[in-house]
């Protein structure tokens, strides 16, 4: 049996990031189940659901991604370590050089677009699985004129969500400041 | 004549009411613990049968506290826990002879924990027998959302491992103050002491005296003449641990021929992020001399030879280095 030797009480915790996660995954959650409801006509368990197992996933996705990107990515390729370093300044000191920033920006530009879809997509199939409720609400958005199309909805969901990420981001830093 | 009652009152009280409960399963692992301390304590600990007592009781731990619970659920806000239970013996079972296990526990059990409620939940459903094509969507919804949910929290974990190897890789950022973070606190209070200033000026005088201590003149003279910042820079740092912050560190030299030999003047200074506005640096002052009697012996007509000599390291000083010698890069010596 392995004696509990070893523990290292760690100088250090990111307790930080993970109530901003929750509190961003909170209001996303809620800002798209609100469209969802509203506009695609699910029930209020549905939408809440369908915003919920999508913003998830995306964390979830997103973490895997930025795991293999901070143990491999930056150690494999050369040309990345100034980047590490900016990381590291960026998660401890919260002080980012201009070549961190320009990346941020890319990188957060482009999530925002692959979200959309990933979201789109993941919402049809949720609904053509029949998690969505009985009646394949999404799909059946033709038969009934009054339906706004699953696209535009999604679009204006996530934008919204990510607007109201966007400021609690902006809002956290300059309190903090 | 009473001890003897009570005793028989406390094994009346262990008894359990039937023999297929869990509280036989409960006193099995109890009696294998036991079993498991005494055989350790008799020095067995690599012994086949020391082996399998030990997965005995953890199994029978397991299948005790989980049957235990699932008969007198404890509830934390309405949510059983017995899962996470169950999923924390199934780890120490699986993981308890691996250097890592802290972290295979810690990314593993969140998981476990998800995937044994999410399953419970079902078996639930199944047995009571409500088959509507509305419960199982909803159902099926709630064991994915349990499951995002738990690989989400083993993320965190991950990254809380993420952290704690980023912080062994940049001591020096950690010393520091950290309380701009958005998204790291410090969680320990006794802060790691900040000796890497301090270690690599070390290193510096270290590398100055395998080049310099003994040798002759001639040939320190030509060394020195050669010697560039880049190269000073470079050679120091191929003796230090590989740490990502090294890039940060600069080295410089200042150098100024005296009568006897050199003075020399060694800088380290952070380059890196650092929360006030200034440039840190840690200086030291050596002197490299000619002698002409070398200790060993030496016939003294072998030519003068060079020693080293330094004064203790300064303190983590504040602002931009200045030397009254002239700086490496820019000097000649003939």
């Amino acid at each position: 049996m392995n004696p509990v030797t070893g523990i290292e009480i760690p100088y250090i915790l990111p307790l930080r990031a993970f109530l901003l996660q929750a509190l961003c995954l909170l209001v996303a959650i809620a800002a798209e189940s609100y469209f969802f409801h509203s506009a695609l006509k699910l029930t209020r368990k549905n939408s809440i659901a369908a915003a919920a197992t999508t913003n998830l996933f995306a964390a979830v996705i997103g973490w895997l991604i930025f795991f293999y990107i901070a143990y491999f990515l930056l150690d494999l390729i050369p040309a990345l370590t100034p980047i590490k370093h900016d990381l590291a300044g960026y998660i401890f000191l919260n002080q980012y050089s201009p070549l961190l920033g320009s990346a941020i920006i890319l990188v957060a530009t482009t999530i925002f677009i692959i979200l959309l879809f990933f979201k789109i997509y993941t919402i049809k199939f949720m609904s053509k699985i029949q998690l969505l409720g009985k009646e394949a609400v999404v799909l059946a958005a033709k038969k009934r004129q009054n339906r706004y199309p699953l696209h535009s909805v999604v679009l204006w969901a996530h934008s919204c969500s990510n607007t109201l990420i966007l400021t609690i981001l902006f809002l956290v830093n300059w309190v903090g400041n | 004549m009473k001890v003897n009652s009570l005793l028989n009152r406390f094994a009346q009280s262990l008894k359990p009411t039937r023999p297929f409960s869990w509280e036989t399963v409960i006193l099995l692992s109890l009696f294998s613990w036991l079993m498991f301390l005494l055989t350790g304590e008799w020095g067995l600990n690599s012994a086949a049968s020391h082996q399998i007592i030990t997965v005995c009781a953890i199994i029978f731990s397991l299948i005790g506290v989980t049957w235990a619970q699932f008969k007198h659920p404890w509830k934390i806000l309405g949510l059983e826990i017995w899962p996470g239970i169950a999923a924390l013996i199934i780890c120490i079972l699986l993981f308890r002879y691996l250097d890592e296990w802290l972290y295979f526990t810690g990314i593993t059990w969140p998981v476990l924990w998800g995937a044994l409620a999410a399953g419970s939940d079902f078996l639930k459903s199944q047995k009571s027998g409500k088959k509507s094509e509305f419960s199982l969507a909803e159902m099926r919804i709630k064991i994915v959302i349990v499951m995002l949910v738990s690989c989400l929290a083993s993320t965190w974990v991950q990254f809380a491992f993420l952290i704690d190897h980023w912080t062994k890789e940049y001591p020096t950022i950690i010393a520091g103050d950290v309380s701009q973070s958005t998204f790291v606190v410090r969680v320990n209070r006794a802060a790691p002491p900040d000796t890497r200033g301090a270690s690599i000026l070390e290193a510096m005088v270290a590398f100055v005296q395998s080049e310099v201590e003994g040798k002759r003149w001639q040939e320190v003279k030509a060394w020195i003449t050669k010697l560039t910042k880049g190269k000073l820079e470079s050679s120091v740092k191929v003796r230090l641990p590989q740490y990502g912050e090294n890039q940060w560190w600069e080295l410089q030299a200042a150098i100024a021929q005296t009568e006897n030999g050199y003075k020399l003047e060694l800088f380290v200074i952070w380059n890196g992020p650092q929360t006030k506005s200034k440039l840190d640096y840690f200086r030291k002052v050596c002197e490299i001399r000619q002698i002409y009697d070398r200790r060993g012996g030496f016939p003294s007509n072998a030519g003068p030879f060079a020693t080293l000599e330094c004064q203790p390291g300064s303190e983590r000083l504040s602002g931009k280095p200045k030397s009254i010698y002239n700086w490496l890069d820019n000097t000649k010596f003939n």
